[in-house]
């Protein structure tokens, strides 16, 4: 250790490894520098070292490793063992190892001189922290993203919430094979960290595909509940080990699961039964309906509607829907003097449609008026059949009326709250009509400074699916760009999953302030966007552990490998044995579990008493009640709510047509009735 | 400072003396180039080992008894003249290595010597001027042959040759000072092997576990049907022990080895010859000595041009000398 050394800071204990080597064929640069080892050093691909050329202490991580001996063919070692390869020579040929190391951080920075040759260091704590400029924000701003591990050494390593979070830099991107490349547990870590050590932020993820994210409040290991610790028991549930342990402890994050995490789903086509596998009724107590209404969506028709559906004639029409029918609060005056009726609803869109059609019909002394406000009635046409067919393509999804709408709680976020969104069992369009409007709601919040947190975490897997290279420009695609470009200003991060980096669209990776990649695919390493990784990080990519990362971010001159806890969260695949998914309830059975949630002395003969006497559809209007209110008295809001049996009208007299629904209370507009 | 950079120092300051040129692009001669230790001849050994030289059987050994291994290098190379006599910079080294339970080589600690000097006769050019500059001296005048006429003594070539016996002989004066300090310093059942001839009066205790190994053939020891049997003695035989110089009770006991056979290649591929401290002893140890540098045929030496008689450790100590020494690059640089 030169006195330099030790002034910079460094401990007197460092191991030195190896030294400096520099050739006319293997010169050292600025950037890049060679080094050999004893036989035994504890060097490989990713380890941090420190050079102490006295006045210059340069840190690197290697990145290519080499070995050779003095034999100068391998027929010279075959002659030379009897050609026997069991010969044991009686003197061991020396086999010196060599290392390249691509330079992280160098003291003083200037002036950029390729690196001298001197003693190379493991590098310890300090000068993990010095390497990867860590000493400054680690205090402030420092997210735990994983340790460096060398030996028995755990260095935490940070990343800075400022390029993370927002505003220098913002989004993550993390990609790697299914399976091994541990995605999911990477983000949930990550969020486990942001919640440990930021304020203010809160998360929303999609549940795209089977269980991963649906049991993110409950732990991975034995819970204080004996008869749940029984269970987990028996099941084999809780892989955590002592090193899991040691490495939370290294970072300071509490291992525990998520505190505060709201489910949502839509419902299923029944519009009682929520469709997600988190059914079953020890753990519905925060799962929410998802449900939308004619407002919610019509902005995002583009979305939900073909592109043929939508040429710029329907475009326009919808537009002026949009803008003036659904705003205008008094109704649109005809020529004749009527009024067509205001738009709120699937079912006011309906008989505005058919009044307005109607009226058009009727016009000119019956011979029919061709046009309304500049649109033709064949687009009016067009666009009438469209929209009115949404609530059966999205059945579950979109409602009718106003009384089933369920949200998320815009404008009432929490910080350190996961809202989970599960959208796994619908089809690719509703899956991007729901990404689309929640992120565009997020965006629309945050910008107002209203969401109830500074920051939001969206979480989205397989990102090349919603944000792919190629393929057509899809109103998904524009508002994922957007915010990897502009997100980080109004605190709207990206973190994102996906198998192939390659193929999700460049502006929205570049944007990625951190990179973070799992066991990856050689397919995938073989593409272009790799090659600025060196061969044999490339090789320790597609071969990487699970808990293993190579982790990329603004302050770290070059990537860097390192290993993460399991999250102590429970896997979506124990989690469904543990609370299998109940089967599809009766109407009566949704109603009694719904009014217990929120009162446990409610009887459920009360509760199905009821809702014998009711009409269907209103109480499912009084259940989405209860559950966006939750009430106190659930079982009088029912009561309250619920209108009794309808009448069946007898048949005419030929006992033709259809029976008639009568009308039996509160609710004086008929959908059906002509105007 | 560098004997280099001592070098440079010298020749920057006598920039304007006419008589000192600096030469670059000389080839810095390592041993390939080495003249012969000695010129090819004949001289009468007497067998101690039986009464004829016989060709005898070795046992097989699967481990090598020899520890330590001793070799030395000599560089040299013409960095200036000095009114026209070439003035040599000489490089020696000797090492002694030692292999270790884990079967690697290491050197021996403190067995290291090097030197470095300028080689010119003293008397034509006098080395006050260089030992002005801390510039280590050797005369090689005393390497002009004895029946040299006068005026061939400032004859360029005369004087490279006479350099490269003096830098030979510094060389061995190393090997020799090592050879006599290991002695002392061995444990019981240390064996050193020198490359080469083992010194003459070598009577420390532990020289007799002190064995050379001869690879060249410039000296016959027998002729006629004697000689037939070394050149025709089969892979993993030896011959008897014999004495190198009839009636010399101070000469090295010797016997040849044969490493490796070809009979497609010259009669000496793959022979080598042992010495050791003459004595019963010696006899006694024969087998075993021979069995064990057999054992060491393994690894081979390539792509060492000796590869058929140098054993593998004698070539390491030939690389860490190598290794050691200063590089022609930086020997030109510092001559511009």
């Amino acid at each position: 250790m030169t006195m330099e050394g030790e002034k910079a800071g460094f401990s007197a204990d460092l191991r030195q490894v190896g030294r400096v080597v520099a050739t006319e064929a293997k010169p050292n640069t600025a950037y890049e520098f060679h080094f050999w080892t004893g036989e035994g050093s504890p060097v490989g691909i990713g380890t941090l070292v420190v050079v102490d050329a006295g006045a210059t202490q340069v840190y690197g991580v290697v990145i290519e490793a080499w070995s050779f001996t003095d034999v100068a063919s391998a027929m010279h070692d075959y002659i030379g063992m009897e050609e026997r390869p069991d010969n044991e020579p009686m003197t061991r040929r020396p086999e010196v190892r060599c290392y390249t190391a691509a330079v992280l951080r160098r003291d003083p920075e200037e002036p950029v001189q390729p690196v001298p040759v001197g003693p190379v260091y493991l590098s310890d704590d300090f000068c993990v922290k010095r390497s990867l400029r860590m000493d400054t924000y680690a205090e402030k701003t420092g997210v735990p993203i994983g340790v460096y591990q060398n030996g028995e050494m755990l260095s935490p390593v940070l990343l800075d919430a400022e390029f993370l979070l927002g505003p220098e830099a913002a989004h993550a991107t993390l990609t790697g094979v299914s399976g091994l490349a541990t995605k999911t547990s990477a983000i949930e870590f990550l969020l486990q960290s942001i919640f440990a050590t930021q304020d203010n932020v809160a998360c929303v993820c999609f549940n795209v595909k089977g269980h991963d994210m649906l049991f993110l409040d409950y732990p991975d290991q034995s819970p204080e509940d004996p008869d749940l610790a029984e269970r987990y028991e028996k099941l084999g549930v809780g892989q955590l080990t002592p090193d899991d342990f040691a490495m939370y402890d290294a970072l300071g994050v509490p291992c525990e699961a998520f505190r505060d995490v709201h489910y949502y789903a839509p419902y299923k086509e029944d519009q009682f039964n929520l469709s997600t596998l988190r059914s079953n009724p020890d753990v519905t107590h925060n799962v929410s309906a998802l449900a939308w209404g004619l407002t919610d969506i019509l902005e995002f028709a583009e979305v939900v509607l073909n592109r043929d559906d939508i040429d710029a004639k329907a475009d326009a029409f919808i537009q002026y829907i949009n803008q003036t029918v659904i705003r205008d609060e008094n109704g649109i005056k005809l020529s004749n003097g009527d009024c067509l009726p205001p738009v709120r609803t699937f079912q006011d869109l309906e008989r505005w449609f058919r009044q307005l059609l109607k009226h058009l019909e009727d016009e000119k002394g019956g011979r029919g008026e061709e046009q309304f406000r500049t649109h033709n009635v064949m687009t009016i046409r067009k666009v009438y059949n469209r929209l009115s067919n949404l609530v059966t393509r999205y059945r579950g999804l979109l409602v009718e009326r106003d009384e089933r709408c369920a949200d998320l709680p815009w404008g009432e976020f929490k910080p350190g709250s996961i809202y989970v969104i599960d959208i796994a069992k619908m089809d690719a369009q509703g899956q991007d009509l729901v990404v689309t409007r929640v992120v565009s709601k997020l965006r629309e919040y945050l910008e107002k400074k209203k969401l109830g947190v500074e920051k939001c975490v969206v979480v989205v897997d397989e990102l090349n699916k919603y944000a792919p290279s190629d393929g057509p420009e899809t109103y998904l695609k524009k508002t994922l760009l957007d915010i990897s470009e502009r997100g980080r200003y109004i605190g709207l991060v990206l973190f994102s999953a996906q198998q192939f980096r390659s193929q999700v669209h460049k502006r929205v990776v570049g944007n990625c302030g951190t990179s973070m990649y799992g066991r990856m695919d050689m397919d995938e390493l073989s593409t272009p966007g790799y090659q600025v990784l060196s061969r044999a990080e490339r090789e320790k990519l597609a071969t990487l552990s699970k808990g293993q990362l190579m982790v990329r971010h603004p302050h770290f001159s070059q990537a860097i490998f390192v290993k993460f806890p399991r999250p102590n969260i429970l896997r979506g695949s124990d989690g469904i044995k543990l609370f299998p998914e109940a089967g599809e309830l009766s109407l009566e059975d949704v109603a009694v579990r719904v009014c217990r949630e929120y009162d446990r002395t409610v009887t459920t003969d009360a509760v199905r008493a009821v809702v014998e006497e009711s009409d269907r559809e209103s109480v499912i209007n009084a259940l989405n009640r209860i559950r966006l209110e939750c009430p106190p008295d659930p079982l009088a809001v029912l009561k309250k709510l619920a209108k009794s049996q309808p009448q069946v009208a007898p048949a005419g007299p030929g006992g033709f047509g259809a029976p008639r629904v009568a009308s039996a209370g509160g609710d004086d507009y008929d959908p059906f009735e002509k105007g | 400072m560098s004997f280099g950079q001592k070098l440079q120092h010298h020749l920057r300051r006598n920039a304007g003396d006419s008589s000192v040129r600096p030469v670059t692009g000389h080839i810095w001669d390592e041993d390939g180039m080495r003249l012969p230790d000695a010129e090819a001849h004949t001289v009468e050994a007497e067998v101690v080992e039986g009464t004829s030289l016989e060709q005898r059987e070795v046992a097989v050994a699967d481990v090598s008894g020899l520890t330590h291994f001793l070799d030395g290098v000599q560089r040299t190379k013409i960095v200036l003249t000095y009114n026209l006599l070439p003035v040599v910079r000489a490089f020696v080294a000797a090492a002694v290595r030692v292999r270790g339970a884990d079967r690697r080589m290491s050197t021996f600690r403190g067995f290291v010597r090097t030197r470095e000097a300028l080689v010119m006769p003293f008397e034509l050019c006098p080395p006050e001027r260089f030992l002005e500059d801390a510039l280590d001296c050797l005369d090689c005048a005393p390497s002009f042959p004895r029946d040299m006429k006068p005026a061939d003594r400032d004859h360029p070539a005369a004087v490279r040759e006479a350099a490269h016996r003096a830098v030979g002989k510094a060389r061995a004066e190393l090997e020799q000072e090592l050879t006599r300090q290991w002695c002392p310093a061995a444990g019981p059942h240390d064996w050193l092997l020198v490359d080469g001839g083992i010194p003459l009066s070598l009577d420390s205790p532990g020289s007799e576990r002190v064995v050379g190994l001869i690879k060249s053939h410039q000296t016959r020891y027998f002729t006629g049907e004697e000689y037939r049997r070394i050149m025709e003695l089969p892979e993993g035989r030896r011959t008897s022990v014999f004495r190198t110089h009839k009636g010399d009770f101070h000469s090295a006991y010797s016997w040849y080895v044969r490493l490796r056979e070809d009979r497609a290649q010259d009669p000496s591929f793959g022979l080598v010859r042992v010495e050791a401290k003459p004595g019963p002893e010696a006899i006694r140890h024969a087998d075993a000595i021979s069995a064990w540098i057999l054992a060491e045929r393994c690894p081979v030496s390539l792509p060492d041009g000796r590869w058929d008689r140098m054993i593998y450790p004698i070539r390491d100590c030939e690389q860490y000398l190598k290794a050691i020494s200063p590089s022609q690059v930086e020997m030109d640089a510092r001559l511009i």
